[in-house]
C-alpha cells in the first residue's frame, strides 16, 4: 500500500485494534501535515483567523447582513500550506486519488440529515476538469448525497476579487432532475470544498431556504 | 522530443497503457504507482500515473504529445572574473574532451573545489557545435544556485530554468532543471551534467535515474559531479573515465574533524545542555563566528532548541518542511543568526563565511553525509579552514571512513 499523498510506502502492523478498521490511505507524517491548524484567534462560527483588533468576524457580520445565516459551519481541515497544495493538485492537476485522502477525513453523521447536498459544478467546468470535486469525495466516503442544485457559473470563485464575489447574483437554481424531492421541514447539509468568504455556500443556502427546510448546515473540506 | 500539453506531434495515442501498466512519460511500470477510477463524464475507466503527477497528469485517455527536438549552433561566450587554478583547467579540458568524444565522465571533486566553473568550457564547446545541454541536480537549492552562476557567466545565452512551479522556457538548447523535469524529455539532450548525483532523492529512485538515460540521446554523454561517489557510479561511467580533484580552489587543506565523546540527547532529556557542546558554542561565539549544528532527527533538534536558546540568543532551527527555510538561510548569511540548528538538508549547497560545524550524535550519520557536512567549513578564501567538531556516543566505521577520506584528499588522492 502506498500513501496517496507522498507516494511513499505505508507499513501498517496489523493488530487487534486496527484489524477491523478501514485501511488508511495516507501515511502518519502526511496525516500530521494535513491536519495541522495555523495558530491565531479564530471566529467561533466560520473559523476564520481574525486580526488582533477584530472583536467580531467581519465576514460573518457581512454574511448576516445579506443572507439568512446557516445554522452551523464545520470545516474538516485548515487551509494550511499543505492543504493548499493538495487542493491545487486535486482540482487543477486533476490528481483524483486525493479524493480518497479527503474522504478519509469525512465524518458526516448521516442520520442527522435528510439530504446531503453538494455544491454543483457548471457543465463547462465539469468538461474541463473531468469530475465534480465534491461528489467524488462523497462517493469515496460512501456518503449518500442528493444533487438538488444546478449552476451556470463560468468563472471560478478563486478568479474573482472579493468585491466581485459580493456583487454577483445567486448563480444557483433549484434542480432536482426527475426526482421528486421534498425540502419542506427537512434537515439539509450543504457540502463545499473550500470556505473562503462564505458567499458560495450562502447563495446555495438561499436557494434551498426558499423551500423552507427545518435547518441548513454547512460542511467544507477546508477553511481558507 | 519535449513533451507538453500543446505539442503538435503525437508521441503515443495514450500516455498510460491501461493494460500493460506503463507510463510512457516516466517509464513507470510499478502497478502500485497507478490510480484507476471510473469517469462518469467519459463513461469509462481512466488510469493515470502517480509517479510523475507533479509534472501534470498523464492518463490513458489523453494522447502524449510534444515538440520534436531541434538543434542549433550558437555563438556562446562566457565571462569569468577570475582565473581557474591549474587543476581546474585540467578538469575543464577533461570535460571538453568528454563532450567531444561523447564519453561519460565522473568528476570526483572535494567539496568547495569550484565544480561549477569547471563545466563552463564544456558547455561552450557543446553549444557552439549545436549540442543540447542540460545541467541538472536532484536538489532545488542547487538548481537555483547553478542557474544564478551560469546566468552570470553566459550572459547572452538563453537558459531555460525549470523546477517545481517555476518555468522559464526557450528552445531547450541549454536547460537548467531538477532531475524530475527530465521526465518531459525523450531522446533530447546530447550532454547531461548532473550535479550532486548522490543527493536525495536521486540516489535510490530508479525511475529518476532512468529519466536521465531517457532524456539523453543514444550517443549522448553524462557528466557526473560529486564529492562522494559510489561504486555504482564508477560502474556507470567506466573505470577509465574518472577525474579527481583533491584540492579546493583556494588550495588549502580540507578541515579534519575533531572527535568528542558525549551523549547530548540523554542530557537533553534531563533538561540539561551537554557541557562539551556548550563549551564549543561558547568558544565559537567568543571568536565571533557562525555555526551550523547538525542533528540526526527533527525531534531531537526541537528538544535541544530551548536549552540552547537559554544560553545563546541568536539561535534558529531549520528542517526540510520549514516554510521559512530560505529566509532563515539568508538571515544566517547576513549574520543575524549565529547558531543554526539543522537536519541534513543543509549538508550541501550552502556557503557561509566564518563558519564552524558541529555534528551531534555523529554515530547516526553515514560517511557520505559527513564528508559533505565537513565540506561546509572553510569554503571562502578569507577563512580557508574553519573547525569541524563531531560529538558522538561511540566511534563508528563511518566516522573513521570520513576522517580517512578527508586525510587522503589532503595528501592528494582518494580511493573510491
Amino acid at each position: 500500500m502506498i500513501c496517496l499523498y507522498c507516494h511513499g510506502r505505508i507499513d501498517v502492523e496489523l493488530n487487534l485494534l486496527n484489524m477491523f478498521s478501514k485501511t488508511k490511505r495516507i501515511c502518519q507524517s502526511c496525516h500530521l501535515k494535513l491536519t495541522g491548524w495555523r495558530s491565531g484567534v479564530r471566529c467561533a462560527r466560520c473559523h476564520r483567523i481574525m486580526h488582533a483588533a477584530e472583536k467580531e468576524c467581519r465576514d460573518c457580520i457581512f454574511i448576516s447582513s445579506r443572507f439568512t445565516p446557516v445554522r452551523s459551519i464545520r470545516c474538516l481541515l485548515d487551509y494550511n500550506s499543505e492543504v493548499k497544495m493538495m487542493m491545487h493538485r486535486y482540482k487543477f492537476v486533476r490528481d483524483i486519488a486525493l479524493a480518497e485522502v479527503m474522504a478519509g477525513f469525512i465524518d458526516i453523521k448521516e442520520w442527522q440529515y435528510d439530504h446531503i447536498v453538494p455544491i454543483p459544478v457548471s457543465e463547462h467546468r465539469l468538461e474541463e476538469r473531468g469530475f465534480n470535486q465534491i461528489t467524488e469525495v462523497l462517493k469515496r466516503s460512501r456518503t449518500a448525497y442528493t444533487e438538488l442544485l444546478a449552476t451556470d457559473k463560468v468563472k471560478l470563485q478563486s478568479e474573482r476579487s472579493k468585491a466581485e464575489r459580493i456583487d454577483s447574483d445567486n448563480p444557483f437554481s433549484f434542480d432536482a432532475g426527475e426526482k421528486d424531492v421534498k425540502i419542506l421541514d427537512k434537515r439539509i447539509l450543504i457540502v463545499d470544498d473550500i470556505y473562503t468568504t462564505g458567499i458560495t455556500v450562502h447563495h446555495a443556502a438561499e436557494t434551498i431556504m426558499q423551500r423552507n427546510p427545518s435547518s441548513v448546515d454547512v460542511l467544507t473540506f477546508s477553511k481558507a | 522530443m519535449y513533451f507538453h500539453s500543446k505539442g503538435e506531434v503525437v508521441y503515443k495515442e495514450a500516455g498510460v497503457d491501461i493494460i500493460k501498466n506503463i507510463c510512457h512519460r516516466c517509464h513507470n511500470r510499478d502497478r502500485k504507482l497507478f490510480y484507476e477510477f471510473y469517469s462518469e463524464l467519459d463513461q469509462h475507466k481512466i488510469k493515470y500515473c502517480l509517479n510523475c503527477i507533479g509534472l501534470g497528469r498523464v492518463d490513458s485517455m489523453t494522447p502524449l504529445a510534444g515538440t520534436e527536438t531541434h538543434r542549433r549552433k550558437e555563438k556562446c561566450d562566457y565571462v569569468l572574473n577570475f582565473e581557474l587554478t591549474d587543476i581546474q583547467k585540467e578538469a575543464s579540458k577533461k570535460v571538453v574532451s568528454a563532450v567531444r568524444e561523447r564519453r561519460h565522465l565522473l568528476l570526483h571533486a572535494v567539496t568547495g573545489a569550484g565544480k561549477t566553473e569547471i563545466i563552463f568550457e564544456g558547455i561552450k564547446y557543446a553549444r557552439e557545435h549545436g549540442l543540447n545541454v542540460a545541467v541538472v541536480s536532484p536538489r532545488i537549492d542547487v538548481v537555483k544556485e547553478v542557474h544564478l552562476r551560469l546566468g552570470d557567466a553566459f550572459r547572452k545565452s538563453r537558459i531555460d530554468l525549470m523546477f517545481a512551479g517555476v518555468k522559464v522556457k526557450f528552445e531547450h538548447h541549454f536547460t537548467v532543471c531538477t532531475v524530475h523535469q527530465l521526465y518531459n524529455f525523450h531522446d533530447h539532450f546530447d550532454c547531461i551534467i548532473v550535479d550532486e548525483y548522490d543527493a536525495f532523492p536521486l540516489a535510490d529512485d530508479k525511475h529518476l535515474l532512468g529519466a536521465i538515460d531517457k532524456a539523453k540521446t543514444a550517443d549522448g554523454n553524462i557528466i557526473i559531479m560529486t564529492a562522494t561517489p559510489t561504486r555504482k557510479m564508477v560502474k556507470h561511467v567506466g573505470v577509465g573515465n574518472i577525474f579527481q580533484i583533491a584540492r579546493r580552489y583556494h588550495g588549502h587543506d580540507l578541515t579534519v574533524p575533531v572527535i568528542h565523546y558525549g551523549n547530548v540527547n540523554k542530557e537533553v532529556q534531563q533538561k540539561k545542555l551537554n557541557g562539551k557542546l556548550k563549551r564549543l558554542l561558547d568558544g565559537i561565539m567568543d571568536a565571533n563566528r557562525r555555526v551550523l549544528v547538525f542533528f540526526p532527527e527533527i525531534k531531537m533538534m526541537y528538544e535541544a532548541y530551548p536549552l540552547i536558546l537559554k544560553h545563546f540568543e541568536d539561535a534558529e532551527t531549520v528542517y526540510s518542511g520549514d516554510g521559512e527555510r530560505y529566509s532563515k538561510v539568508e538571515r544566517m548569511r547576513e549574520g543575524e543568526i549565529k547558531i543554526l540548528l539543522t537536519t541534513t538538508i543543509l549538508e550541501r549547497g550552502v556557503t557561509f563565511k566564518d563558519l564552524d560545524v558541529i555534528v551531534v550524535h555523529t554515530e547516526y550519520f553515514p560517511s557520505d553525509t559527513l564528508i559533505q557536512i565537513c565540506g561546509r567549513a572553510g569554503r571562502k578564501p578569507q577563512d580557508p579552514t574553519g573547525n569541524v567538531h563531531f560529538i558522538t556516543l561511540y566511534n563508528t566505521h563511518h566516522i573513521q571512513k570520513t576522517v580517512r577520506t578527508i586525510k587522503a584528499f589532503n595528501r592528494g588522492s582518494a580511493v573510491i
